[in-house]
């Protein structure tokens, strides 16, 4: 006896297609937007915070004295760390999250493993609906008569008690991180079945696009290290209401209370994999795409996929770098030298096989291309310059400064976003049937990439220099003067990435008008996405397709079927 | 009209439910692990535990609460044997024992907290203090949510609703939860009462 599925019906009205969804297409679109307006969010919050580095006590215009009144316009100092503690919170968990996995996620396990839907379709509802409500939650922090959460994003108490942050907002950002938390893992137990339970009859674990890997271990992690923050803030959470005393500053060493240093190592133990967690979508999907437009198969395939797992299994081990600068006995901070270093290995096989993919091939210099080809490089300046702050004798000197905030935006905010927007431009036609402008995303493409170097490679020399983070005006401090030019040129840069966005905003708006229809294969792919109809019809496959070979199967000179690539489905010709 | 083959093979539905309650299993005991990582930490700083002049509460509620919460995971274990033979008869009587003896955990540990704070032990009582009520709420918490989900099998043992293949897999899962809570609270028990 056979049992039923997925049996839900097309999403025609109003409520099922906007708030109770159980579609993964639809609920894809749901985390695509979401993360967009949250992008939005964080990057006007990321614009505030430049104006005020390079222009110290200036009121911001246009809307400065909108925002802050009682200062004629100009961002206060309260305002100042509210502002960087939300826009990395943001950018990290209600930006890059939904965009990358929850949107991509959703969209292309189902589709790429040949399935009808996600296992659990209630389940991926509700993990959205924790995502919107926890958004919410953070952003009505803001709106609190103390104001937002200002402890930055990595929440260290003391500056994350009522001792630091007085007020709810830094509590609503604890239970909105909890309540994000449980959305994960929701979507990670969906993830992470679908994958084992619903690939189509044929497909091994590598015959699945590097896509789909990517998402897979992502979701380990985040089933395995989300619900540690989670103990963390409600630890937290416990402290800021209740008054219990688990992180109170400075009682470790006399007797009887808490220890501030043990939220690190558990923010830390979530935090570095975390790093991964963002990233191996990322990966996956440039894998994916510089295979596809450089008409070959992926160099390696077998070998990415291993490296992708191994980086996977070390992320869980290296933490420890992250607070060298807390005392840590020698011997620890060795051991995780050498561990951060041994991810060295697997990421330097990854990062060749990409370049071996590209390596006589016939690219393409499409959009998602481009994006794919910015991922390779700013992945690869974000990769060295961690090398830097994976070691001890260069990291008590780099720590805590700008250098590493320029590190951390390559490999996790412009590796991201970049890919995220490769992705958006190449399977935009399976979610909305219309292609989207070339000449347009080409132009976001350079007007982004151009500045964005600008802005974490400025960065980084301002903290080389000696520049420290989160500090209001480090201009104070005479040394740091000589760097007021630089900061005027990386917010310069800032602004220009900002304005950069409207061209994708006039991409969509000009493909929601005018549109060209997207054929079924646009971009000449092999994957079983592309076996189906443009937009993606209900239910995905009118049968489950059978796999017959691998995602990459292109620029075989034996095809003699007119194409340069074969599909999933077809019996693979050898070469 | 083109129709849809919309089905799954059981035996593959059954593989993913284990697959997701096994992964839903792993997340919660990271999050315990992690309270209890936090615990080890908290204990090898002091010098003298319990510190700040405090004493160990009482092991009576404690140790009540271990009884009850055993003998409710052995009900269910019936309870679950019973489902398996389809005899839903003595299947209804377990569930039921396993809820009461479920409800009588929390009436034991709502207790243990009075006890604590007769005896001058407060959450805000120093680190002690903390971890004590602290991770008594968190358990209890999550046998709130055992004891909704138990709630859920209720109406297939006693109206025959889901089916009996679908009572039987739920079962299996619930069951998972159910020891998994028992299991964290005999480690909460001897770490933090007994020794």
């Amino acid at each position: 006896m056979k049992v039923l599925v997925h049996a839900h019906d097309a999403p025609n009205t109003f409520l099922s297609k906007y708030i109770i969804s159980y579609d993964h297409k639809v609920i894809a679109k749901q985390f695509l937007w979401l993360g967009m307006v949250f992008l939005a969010i964080g990057g006007l919050m990321a614009m505030l915070i430049r104006w005020t580095l390079a222009n110290p006590g200036v009121p911001m215009p246009f809307f400065g004295h909108l925002l802050f009144p009682n200062s004629g316009g100009v961002v206060p100092p309260d305002s100042y760390a509210m502002l960087f503690t939300e826009h990395g919170t943001i950018m990290i968990f209600w930006a890059i999250t939904p965009i990358l996995i929850g949107a991509f996620g959703n969209l292309l396990i189902p589709l790429q493993i040949g399935a009808r839907d996600m296992i659990f379709p209630t389940l991926n509802m509700l993990s959205f609906h924790f995502t919107f409500v926890s958004g919410v939650i953070m952003l009505l922090a803001l709106c609190t008569p103390l104001g937002g959460a200002a402890g930055g994003w990595t929440a260290y108490p003391t500056l994350s008690l009522n001792l630091g942050s007085p007020g709810a907002g830094q509590t609503l950002w604890a239970i909105a991180i909890f309540l994000f938390g449980i959305s994960s893992t929701m979507g990670a137990i969906n993830y992470i079945t679908t994958v084992i339970c619903l690939r189509a009859p044929g497909m091994g674990y590598f015959d699945m696009p590097l896509a789909v890997w990517g998402l897979l271990l992502t979701a380990i992690l985040n089933a395995i290290f989300v619900p540690v923050l989670g103990a963390g803030g409600l630890l937290l959470v416990f402290d800021r209401v209740f008054e219990t005393q688990y992180f109170l500053a400075g009682a470790a060493a006399t007797s009887g209370t808490g220890d501030p240093i043990l939220f690190q190592h558990v923010f830390w133990i979530f935090g570095h994999p975390e790093v991964y967690i963002l990233i191996l979508p990322a990966w996956g999907i440039v894998s994916d795409l510089l295979s596809f437009f450089s008409r070959k198969p992926a160099f390696g395939y077998k070998a990415t996929a291993l490296s992708m797992c191994a980086i996977t299994v070390l992320s869980t081990l290296v933490y420890g770098h992250h607070m060298f600068t807390t005392q840590m006995s020698p011997l620890l901070t060795q051991s995780f030298m050498t561990l951060t270093m041994t991810i060295s290995i697997p990421s330097a096989i990854f990062f060749a096989n990409w370049l071996g993919t590209l390596y006589k091939g016939s690219i393409r210099f499409t959009s998602p291309m481009l994006f794919s080809l910015g991922v390779v490089f700013v992945f690869g300046l974000g990769g060295l310059t961690g090398l830097y702050l994976g070691t001890t004798t260069t990291d008590f000197y780099l720590h805590d400064t700008y250098f590493v905030v320029g590190h951390f935006h390559y490999t996790m905010a412009a590796s991201v976003f970049l890919a995220g927007f490769g992705a958006i431009y190449f399977w935009w036609p399976k979610m909305y049937g219309t292609m989207l402008n070339e000449r347009l995303a080409k132009a976001h493409f350079w007007a982004t990439i151009l500045p964005l170097n600008g802005v974490f490679m400025g960065m980084m020399m301002m903290g080389y220099a000696g520049m420290h983070r989160r500090l209001y005006n480090p201009f104070i401090y005479d040394f740091l003067k000589k760097l007021i030019p630089m900061n005027n040129f990386v917010t310069t840069c800032a602004i220009l990435m900002g304005f950069a966005q409207i061209f994708f905003i006039t991409n969509l708006i000009w493909t929601y008008f005018k549109g060209e229809q997207a054929s079924d294969n646009p971009w000449e792919v092999g994957t079983l996405e592309w076996t189906t109809p443009s937009p993606v019809p209900h239910y995905n496959f009118k049968s489950i397709p059978i796999v017959k070979c691998g995602p990459h199967e292109l620029g075989n000179p034996k095809l003699t079927t007119g194409r340069d690539f074969q599909y999933q489905t077809e019996e693979l010709v050898e070469v | 009209m083109e129709t849809i083959d919309l089905t799954i093979d059981p035996k593959k539905r059954k593989i993913a439910g284990e697959v997701a309650s096994t992964v839903a299993m792993v997340s919660f005991a990271m999050l315990f692990g992690t309270l209890f990582m936090g615990y080890a930490v908290f204990r090898a700083q002091q010098v003298v535990w319990p510190p700040m002049g405090l004493s160990l509460p009482p092991l009576f509620y404690p140790t009540q609460s271990t009884i009850v919460i055993g003998i409710s995971s052995l009900f269910y274990e019936g309870f679950r044997h019973f489902v398996e033979r389809d005899d839903l008869g003595k299947a209804k009587i377990c569930l039921v024992a396993t809820l009461a003896f479920g409800l009588a955990f929390i009436f034991c540990q709502v207790k243990l907290w009075e006890v604590l704070e007769l005896s001058g032990v407060y959450h805000y009582s120093g680190i002690f203090g903390s971890v004590v009520f602290g991770y008594t709420w968190i358990h209890t918490a999550h046998v709130v949510l055992g004891i909704s989900s138990l709630l859920y099998l209720v109406l297939p043992t006693f109206f025959g609703v889901l089916g009996s293949a679908n009572l039987k897999s739920s079962a299996g899962h619930i069951g998972k939860f159910w020891h998994f809570l028992g299991i964290v609270w005999l480690i909460v028990y001897l770490m933090i009462f007994l020794f």
